[in-house]
């Protein structure tokens, strides 16, 4: 719970901080180009995120509120840009043009998504060392808080009252939860990762102590090794901000995929 | 007592011609007695080139596994043995020798015993090379070492147990590894089998869970003397399972090794074991391969500087790689999920048992999946840990200091074998008498500390042995041996010494340190997985009733129920008091298996079981149904009620998911 409450704070922080006319959820692509590269990357992969597995009933269910409200296509009051989803204000008072907005935000994510993805590639090509500092499990996590403010307001919106709604729903929350799972597991691979890299190299460093004290000489081949592996280390450095710009854009195209394909 | 010659004489002229023509037929027979002697030495001398594994076709190994917590092959090896189990190990090798039976005279030798410590030395070394070839070839920390230490308490005689926790990862095959020399010298030239020099006799076990191959109880191929006892060793394993289940507790049984088990005590012999010789084109036949002993003959070229350029390993070349080939051909052989889905399983009981339970229903809730999810990282965690343990004793075995100086050891052996060789072609004797002669003077020298005189008084047992052999020798030779062996011993066998007793040390520390630094590592791990688990949403059961119309008495459900019998997925377990059982992992409906899923059957008197996989119905199976049956090829059969009635298609079977 505290974790979900730091995450929204953070959002709604986020929200307020980056009041941008282009971040609208009309979604064209020029309208985030005057973003920094990392912003346009982490705008990009929310809305893959938010609208990742969508099945096209959800869309159609939601389509009359998008035409009960055509202004959500028009710059102005209406349009909310993506960290806007999860404001109390779009929650509680106009639920109707957020669905509306979701609807579109849905609709354009499905029709552009090779785009998208080709335009995040290209972001990452252009910006490892940018993009290699993305946290996508946070991302995620705003997917995640998003997802749930449509979700709830679904519920309490008449769309639910159309037939095989409430199964439609639940897929939409199901894949929530998958995502969730998804993001968690990512964490937890990385704190366990962390934990068995420091067990190997104590081990190796603990036996090398012991195994030194039956040696008569210093090992030359040992030494050797070791300055082999340290030159093999500085040269991958080099290369691994590309090699974890890449890893984070295939995480997130990962957990895409896993969405899209998750059976129900 | 007339002998036969003066009773020929005393029949005239025409008894000596025949007296001639017998003499000379004796002649014959015994030069040719000789001959099929010296051959059979040649043969001991020389070995053969290849293994009958060389012919196998390299091949890619593919896995198709959905989990990525399971290793792809265990090594198992005797490493180290502890000083109590030292006088019933030495015991136990002169007993029940490979390839004879030693006199009982000869079983209390101090050579027998420099023998068997020779076995633990060296098959410490050249199971490298097998851990080496499969690491190259598989994919990365998928291959694991199980070092043993050899341990011996009243109750269960001779036995072993890991030193490291590598048998608590699931694998989908365990190759049990050492080689092997006969434990009498004396008894060399009847051609047994030897590792020294350029000669190797390797001896293993390929095995694995009992669902890989359910008709052999998960035994897939062993070295011919130690069938018997790994056939016993399997099925022994599959009851402990089976009878752990019905506890509803851990699957604990820790199985030794083969090669200890078998020195142990002699297997109850059984009957009609579904066997098949090696070969790719009974590879389908359910039958255990027997290995044949097979004494390789490494090349000579890669041995004579052995200790300076080892890039090319000799034992590789002769026989490792060939080996590798058949277990990566038995990998692509066999269904990876379903041959770890127990030890996964039972790997997932030890930290999280509800998890372990759902995971025997195979839940397709997202509930189970994601804290399976986050468990097999955990188990794949310790996969990781246990590799790079692996990759430590390697380095320290193969690459340090033991490894060095036992290339030094065997490119000795292998020079002194061919200077024997070479000085026995000179001196007109047999190749095979050199050689062998030769071996039993370095393991009597090492044996006893007083190099020279024991060398040439073993040298001299060998020969006095036969007077066939005394006939062809001569002094020059047996002073050349001594001197010869004086020099290699005084040159190799206190290095040697000092090495093995580190090596034991080393791998003793090991346990030691890798214990700690593995019990650190789990709690860490565990702490962590407690701290992000998720609590399941479904219930599932462990101990409701399963049943089966063949047994009078009720079983245990793991999975789902229904009113306190087996219900949808999960898996049961059903045994009784004539050892019959039955286990079946699938869907049940009334506590009965009903739906898909696989079966296997075992019954006390029959050798091996029988496994179904298909649709049953109350209990029997009932529609398109796969058979496996010791000793023949898996069929598709179509069963009503549990009447077969005839072939079935097999695009109908409808296949258990693992």
């Amino acid at each position: 719970m505290k974790y979900c409450f730091y995450r929204i704070a953070s959002v709604l922080a986020l929200t307020l901080a980056v009041i941008s006319p282009s971040a609208f959820a009309s979604f064209q692509m020029e309208s985030i180009e005057g973003l920094a590269p990392g912003e346009q990357y982490r705008q990009l992969s929310l809305l893959m995120l938010i609208s990742g597995g969508v099945d096209p009933g959800l869309v159609d269910m939601l389509q009359p509120l998008a035409q009960s409200h055509p202004e959500v296509l028009e710059a102005g009051r209406s349009n909310l840009a993506l960290d806007d989803f999860s404001t109390p204000l779009a929650r509680i008072v106009d639920q109707d043009v957020l669905l509306a907005n979701a609807a579109q935000m849905f609709r354009y994510a499905r029709e552009n998504s090779t785009e998208i993805q080709a335009r995040m590639t290209q972001i990452v090509q252009a910006n490892p060392i940018l993009i290699s500092m993305v946290d996508v499990n946070e991302i995620a996590a705003d997917a995640i808080i998003i997802r749930s403010a449509i979700a709830d307001s679904i519920e309490y919106s008449n769309a639910i009252d159309a037939p095989d709604s409430a199964e439609q729903l639940q897929a939409f929350r199901g894949q929530t939860v998958y995502l969730r799972n998804m993001m968690e597991y990512n964490i937890f691979q990385e704190e366990l990762a962390e934990i068995t890299n420091q067990a190997i190299l104590d081990l190796g460093g603990r036996l090398d102590a012991y195994q030194r004290m039956f040696d008569d000489d210093v090992d030359p081949d040992l030494i050797k090794r070791r300055v082999e592996s340290a030159e093999i280390m500085n040269q991958q450095t080099g290369d691994r901000y590309e090699d974890q710009a890449n890893m984070r854009n295939t995480e997130l195209l990962m957990m895409l995929i896993l969405m899209e394909s998750q059976v129900h | 007592m007339p002998t036969s010659c003066s009773l020929w004489n005393s029949k005239g002229d025409r008894g000596q011609v025949q007296v001639k023509i017998i003499f000379r037929v004796t002649t014959l027979v015994l030069l040719f007695s000789i001959t099929m002697l010296l051959n059979g030495c040649a043969g001991t001398a020389r070995g053969s080139k290849s293994s009958v594994y060389q012919d196998y076709q390299p091949v890619e190994v593919v896995d198709y596994s959905l989990s990525k917590a399971d290793a792809l092959v265990v090594i198992r090896y005797p490493a180290i043995i502890h000083a109590d189990a030292e006088a019933s190990y030495f015991h136990a090798f002169s007993l029940h020798a490979i390839g004879g039976e030693v006199p009982p005279a000869n079983r209390t030798k101090k050579v027998t015993t420099r023998i068997a410590q020779s076995i633990l030395a060296k098959s410490n070394y050249y199971v490298m090379s097998l851990y080496r070839e499969l690491q190259k070839e598989l994919p990365e920390k998928t291959v694991l070492l199980s070092p043993h230490i050899i341990l011996w308490d009243r109750e269960r005689g001779l036995y072993s147990r890991p030193i490291l926790a590598t048998e608590q990862i699931p694998s989908v095959v365990t190759v049990d590894f050492n080689v092997y020399s006969y434990p009498d010298t004396t008894e060399l030239m009847d051609s047994p089998p030897v590792t020294f020099g350029d000669l190797v006799t390797p001896i293993f076990v390929v095995q694995g869970d009992r669902w890989i191959q359910p008709p052999t109880n998960g035994l897939l191929l062993a070295s011919a003397p130690l069938l018997q006892t790994a056939w016993g060793l399997s099925e022994q394993q599959a009851e402990r399972a089976i009878e752990r289940r019905l506890e509803g507790g851990l699957v604990d049984y820790q199985r030794p090794l083969d090669f200890v088990q078998f020195l142990n005590r002699r297997a109850v012999p059984r009957k009609n074991l579904p066997l098949k010789n090696v070969g790719e084109s009974r590879l389908e036949v359910q039958s255990v391969e027997q290995y044949p002993v097979e004494k390789i003959k490494m090349d000579g070229l890669l041995l004579e500087n052995l200790s300076e350029d080892f890039s090319t390993d000799p034992f590789a070349e002769s026989f490792v790689k060939g080996a590798a080939e058949r277990v990566k051909h038995t990998l692509n052989e066999v269904n990876h999920d379903k041959a770890t889905f127990f030890a996964r399983q039972n790997a997932l009981a030890r930290f999280d048992p509800e998890l372990a339970i759902a995971f025997l229903a195979r839940s397709g809730g997202e509930d189970v999946r994601s804290r399976l999810q986050l468990a097999e990282a955990l188990i794949e965690a310790e996969r990781k840990f246990i590799a790079a343990q692996s990759v430590s004793i390697y380095d320290g075995t193969y690459l340090g200091d033991y490894g060095g100086k036992m290339r030094q050891m065997i490119e000795g052996e292998y020079a002194l074998l061919e200077n024997r060789r070479s000085a026995a072609r000179k001196a007109n004797v047999t190749t095979a008498v050199a050689a062998l002669a030769l071996i039993g003077s370095i393991y009597a020298a090492t044996a006893s500390g007083a190099i020279g005189g024991i060398a040439i008084q073993s040298f001299s047992g060998i020969l006095v042995l036969g007077s066939l052999w005394a006939m062809s020798s001569t002094l020059e030779t047996r002073a050349e041996s001594a001197q010869m062996s004086e020099h290699f011993l005084a040159l190799i066998a206190p290095a040697l010494e000092r090495q093995i007793s580190v090596q034991m040390e080393w791998l003793q520390s090991k346990e030691r340190i890798s214990a700690m630094g593995f019990a650190e590592f789990r709690n860490k791990t565990l702490t962590l997985y407690q701290a992000r688990v998720r609590s399941l949403q479904t219930r599932y059961d462990d101990n409701c009733t399963f049943r089966h119309p063949a047994f009078n008495v009720s079983g245990r459900w793991f999975g789902s129920c229904r009113e306190g019998l087996a219900q949808d997925r999960g898996y049961g377990v059903i045994m009784d008091n004539a050892g019959n059982s039955v286990e079946y992992l699938g869907t049940a409906a009334n506590g009965l298996p009903s739906g898909t899923g696989g079966m296997i059957a075992r019954y006390g008197r029959e050798t091996g079981a029988f496994y179904f996989e298909g649709a049953f119905e109350k209990g029997l199976p009932n529609g398109i149904v796969q058979v496996e049956e010791p000793g023949t090829r898996p069929r598709i059969r179509e069963f009503r009620a549990g009447k077969d009635v005839g072939s079935g298609a097999a695009e109908q079977l409808s296949r258990l998911t693992f």
